[in-house]
């Protein structure tokens, strides 16, 4: 992973980004500040008329230049801090921001990634190819049946001549049904794909096979047809169960536009929506890139293009694989199948996530968050009435070219307003190398810079926030001038009093100047005071919310992996094989299963081991037997997962259930189970079993927390950050940091961190072996997962 | 009658004496530490080519509450009774034959008190050397006779030293 954090290398003018109370303030303090020179002049002239003594007149002089000095530095030190502010906010929202840029890029990466999987595990369905090969079989031997199957006509034609054959129909009528039988065979496609025809041309050769049954010497030309017949009932039954089997698919998947099954010469055999199936069927697909890049795909590869549809609004995500025979994986390849993802709409939540949002729920203008792909097309976008997927977007071409981990943020004006640009490409998947796409994030200037900040809930005094780690050094030594000054004008304005007391009546003159010189000084350092506690809380209240944030997308990233893995799992739980393996085990059908669940193990390495349990929650095959103590006569029926599981339906969600499963694994790791029923062989008989993932989040969870940690405005994380999840009893499941949060303890955060409902956040103050932290926390949201499994992420940032 | 004090804090308590005695507010100046075995004399300073005692008021005012940072203390000349202006010898001031220098918490303001205003001492606070207890804006200002303070402490230092 490449960390190279790019920067505007333009420093932009941060006085432009002032809000009015800013500038007001700013320009008081400066004019009160200016307001003291004329007074010093006033001094440096009564110094003259109160004194004779050159020493008495130089003394007041120097004090009064002293005081001079130290106003102009002051002006200058509460512009600088101006500056500061509005430079570190900037530095700050682009280093988190960015993170959110690269937390929704590397989402869709691993959305693809987990898609990409599922679709080469699709491709591996028996249906598919059993429907692909007979296609093919028949296709290939058509036209040599039709050719024989008229040579047969002309033997019965010639037959039908012979005048001791009974009969009233005539050799003319013969050749009339034999003409209207053949007219049917340049129609080869129609008969392989479309049943009315078939069932036209069944129903005409059925009429004429009963003719000639009353005749003698045609019983080849019978078997012959009825074989044909038989051959084309085949097609139609191959393509039938193939489309069953991707509606299946696109009902778990609803964003889908459509699934296409192709033979390998591009031609469409089947499909998920009906309603595109008399289009669809039997029409060439081999000029379409995706089709012929899945026919030289390597088997361990999924293909991904966006492809425009002509009847759908926005653009495809296209997946597409090699169809295989399954006996034989290296062998060529029987066809594609490819998979059209409605992008747009699978992720619209994902892009509208973590931005600010209007009244009625709806982003706040200003603000986007697109993809763009390698040649900077829109890929999807939250607003795409706005930018439209498909077309170019005006991006500075810093933004268009970055590579895969880097990232940049730059001040522009987008769709006419001034914004702020946040960039991030995809870091990049193990396997796949990732997308390549950059995830943008717009927001405008207004809401960065200018953004009302409110005091938070921490309760923190002056110094506690001035000592906070969360302040950026500069305002804190800001902060010590600040005081510096304020006290190096206290004291010339008490020796200033001091000496006009000590020169008695003749120093009645000075005093007022003295008194002026303390009260200004006072009240513009105080005034600065002031604004650097409220630049420091607004510092505190911003990290507050970026650091809900993280942990919000921290318990997002885990909750959709959870999702994801367990609609896998109910399309699983839907072989065929399986069914019929629980209800009849063999040694050989079992070691079959077996061989299936190695097989998605090992394209889902993910997941630990994979079970098929009967109904008595015996363990019947899986994919990893060693790593199963007592495998022969280990029984799981009592644990609470598998009585969930079992008595659920196909219409139910995956049961989702944390550990139970040391005694099952022999390893020391947590397993999540992933559990469903398989059906029974009736419709409305009891459940033949359960299927059972044990799936091995906690190498998911470390990477996703690591990626959440909060990171200074270098993009490196902030030292001592940890991250970590909990389950709803509050035991720690994984930490970034297991000296400082351990793992399977339990963590006293203050109640409220532990009371929030779905998709709540929630921070506080928090001490932790002495060091005091800002905890925030995100618990999942159950909406999603529909388990409620309850876990929440924690981000603990050291404050002091 | 009024009287023009300087005032400083000393843990949460403000005090004030008359600012005529005072040769400068000085806060950085070189300092020697001595071991006089008296913690209330922690070390001496050179003002201006002069030495000076410096009296660390918290000990001298035995105050409990916790000591702020040592380099962040104020620091006040006072002037020997010879080196007094006009205006203070007027006003009967009375200091020390030597210049000495006070160490305080942090140094308060300039005020013009009124003497008649000037309430007694509360009883707890039972050394000689308060004048009295004022009330302002920012609660109960206690006068202190400083020529008394150093008469108080210079018999603690001869008591002790036998």
């Amino acid at each position: 992973m490449i960390e190279t954090k790019v920067e505007s290398e333009r420093e932009p003018n941060y006085r432009k980004f002032m809000i009015e109370a800013h500038r007001r303030f700013h320009d008081r303090i400066v004019a009160d500040l200016n307001g003291i020179l004329p007074i010093c002049n006033q001094g440096k002239c009564t110094a003259a008329d109160i004194s004779d003594s050159v020493t008495e007149q130089q003394q007041i002089t120097d004090l009064m230049q002293k005081v001079e000095q130290l106003c102009t530095h002051l002006s200058e030190n509460v512009t600088d801090l101006f500056s500061q502010y509005y430079r570190e906010r900037g530095r700050f929202c682009g280093a988190a921001y960015t993170t959110t840029a690269e937390i929704k890029v590397n989402l869709v990466d691993r959305t693809l990634l987990d898609r990409s999987t599922d679709v080469r595990w699709w491709s591996k369905e028996p249906i598919l190819a059993a429907c692909v090969n007979a296609m093919k079989k028949t296709g290939k031997v058509l036209i040599s049946d039709f050719e024989e199957l008229a040579a047969f006509f002309e033997g019965t034609i010639a037959s039908f001549r012979i005048p001791s054959m009974a009969s009233g129909w005539t050799s003319m009528d013969l050749t009339d049904r034999v003409k209207e039988i053949t007219s049917f065979f340049p129609r080869r496609m129609e008969l392989m794909f479309d049943p009315s025809i078939r069932q036209q041309f069944e129903k005409v050769l059925t009429a004429f096979i009963d003719f000639l049954k009353t005749g003698e010497g045609q019983e080849a030309t019978i078997k012959f047809a009825g074989k044909l017949m038989t051959k084309l009932a085949g097609c139609e039954k191959h393509i039938k169960s193939a489309c069953q089997q991707l509606e299946m698919i696109r009902a778990t998947y609803p964003s889908m536009f459509d699934i296409i099954v192709t033979d390998d010469q591009g031609i469409v055999l089947a499909n998920a929506r009906p309603d595109r199936r008399a289009e669809l069927h039997a029409k060439d697909m081999s000029q379409q890139s995706w089709c012929q890049r899945a026919l030289k795909i390597a088997s361990n590869q999924t293909h991904i293009e966006r492809a425009v549809l002509k009847d759908e609004a926005y653009s495809a995500i296209v997946f597409s694989n090699a169809i295989r025979d399954p006996e034989d994986r290296q062998a060529g390849v029987l066809g594609t199948i490819s998979v059209f993802c409605d992008f747009q709409s699978e992720i619209q939540s994902l892009l509208d996530k973590y931005l600010p949002t209007e009244k009625d729920g709806r982003p706040r203008d200003g603000w986007f968050s697109f993809f763009t792909d390698e040649r900077g097309v829109v890929v999807c976008s939250n607003d795409p009435g706005a930018i439209l997927p498909g077309a170019h977007c005006d991006l500075p071409r810093a933004h268009r070219l970055l590579v895969n981990g880097e990232t940049v943020w730059s001040h522009n004006v987008f769709k006419g307003r001034e914004s702020i640009i946040f960039s991030a490409c995809s870091t990049g998947q193990k396997s796949i190398g990732g997308s390549g796409w950059i995830s943008h994030l717009v927001a405008p200037v207004s809401d960065i810079m200018q953004a009302e900040t409110h005091a938070t809930r921490l309760n923190m005094g002056h110094a506690e926030i001035m000592e906070s780690k969360l302040i950026p050094e500069i305002s804190k030594v800001t902060y010590a001038e600040l005081q510096e000054d304020r006290q190096a004008i206290k004291l010339i304005s008490l020796n200033g009093i001091l000496f006009a007391s000590q020169l008695g009546k003749r120093g009645a003159a000075l005093a007022p100047v003295f008194d002026k010189i303390t009260a200004t000084g006072d009240s513009a350092t105080s005034r600065m005071e002031s604004l650097l506690y409220e630049m420091a809380e607004s510092e505190i209240g911003l990290n507050l919310h970026l650091q809900e944030t993280l942990a919000r997308q921290a318990v997002d990233l885990m909750s959709q992996k959870i999702f994801e893995r367990s609609l896998a799992l109910r399309l699983w739980s839907r072989t065929q094989s399986l069914r019929t393996v629980l209800s009849s085990p063999t040694d050989e059908s079992l070691q079959e299963v077996a061989g299936l669940l190695r097989m998605i193990n090992e394209d889902y390495p993910v997941y630990r081991n994979i079970l098929l349990l009967n109904n008595r929650g015996e363990i019947k095959a899986c994919s990893k037997p060693k790593r199963i103590v007592d495998y022969e006569t280990f029984s799981v029926a009592d644990h609470l997962w598998y009585m969930k599981a079992i008595r659920s339906n196909t219409d139910h969600p995956t049961t989702v259930s944390e550990g139970q499963v040391g005694e099952l694994d022999k390893s020391k790791f947590e397993s999540l189970v992933f559990a469903r029923s398989i059906p029974g062989e009736k419709a409305d008989s009891s459940p033949a079993g359960v299927l059972a993932c044990l799936f091995d989040w906690q190498s998911e969870a470390t990477e996703i927390l690591g990626f959440c940690l909060p990171k200074s405005s270098t993009g490196r994380p902030v030292p001592g950050a940890v991250a970590f999840f909990t389950n709803k009893d509050q035991r720690v499941l994984e930490s970034t940091h297991a000296a400082t949060v351990k793992v399977q303890e339990y963590i006293q955060l203050p109640d409220e961190h532990f009371q929030l409902t779905a998709g709540q956040t929630y921070s506080s103050k928090f001490m932790l072996n002495g060091v005091s932290y800002i905890a925030a926390t995100a618990i999942c949201d159950d909406c999603k997962t529909r388990d409620g499994l309850g876990w929440s992420a924690h981000i603990l940032r050291p404050l002091i | 009658m009024n009287e023009r004090i300087f005032t400083f804090w000393v843990g949460e308590q403000i005090y004030g004496m008359p600012l005529l005695m005072v040769g400068e507010f000085c806060p950085s100046m070189q300092l020697t530490t001595v071991e006089v075995g008296d913690g209330r004399i922690p070390s001496v300073a050179h003002v201006r080519g002069t030495t000076a005692v410096v009296l660390d008021m918290r000990k001298v005012l035995g105050t409990t509450t916790q000591d702020s940072d040592p380099t962040q203390k104020d620091r006040v000349f006072i002037l020997a009774q010879d080196q007094l202006c006009e205006e203070g010898l007027n006003n009967n001031l009375k200091t020390y034959e030597e210049p000495i220098v006070l160490e305080m918490d942090r140094l308060g303001s300039i005020l013009d008190v009124d003497l008649h205003e000037l309430h007694p001492t509360p009883s707890h606070l039972t050394a000689e050397f308060y004048r009295g207890v004022i009330q302002i804006q920012s609660g109960d200002l206690i006068l202190i006779d400083f020529s008394t303070l150093i008469e108080c402490l210079a018999k603690e230092l001869q008591k002790a030293s036998g």
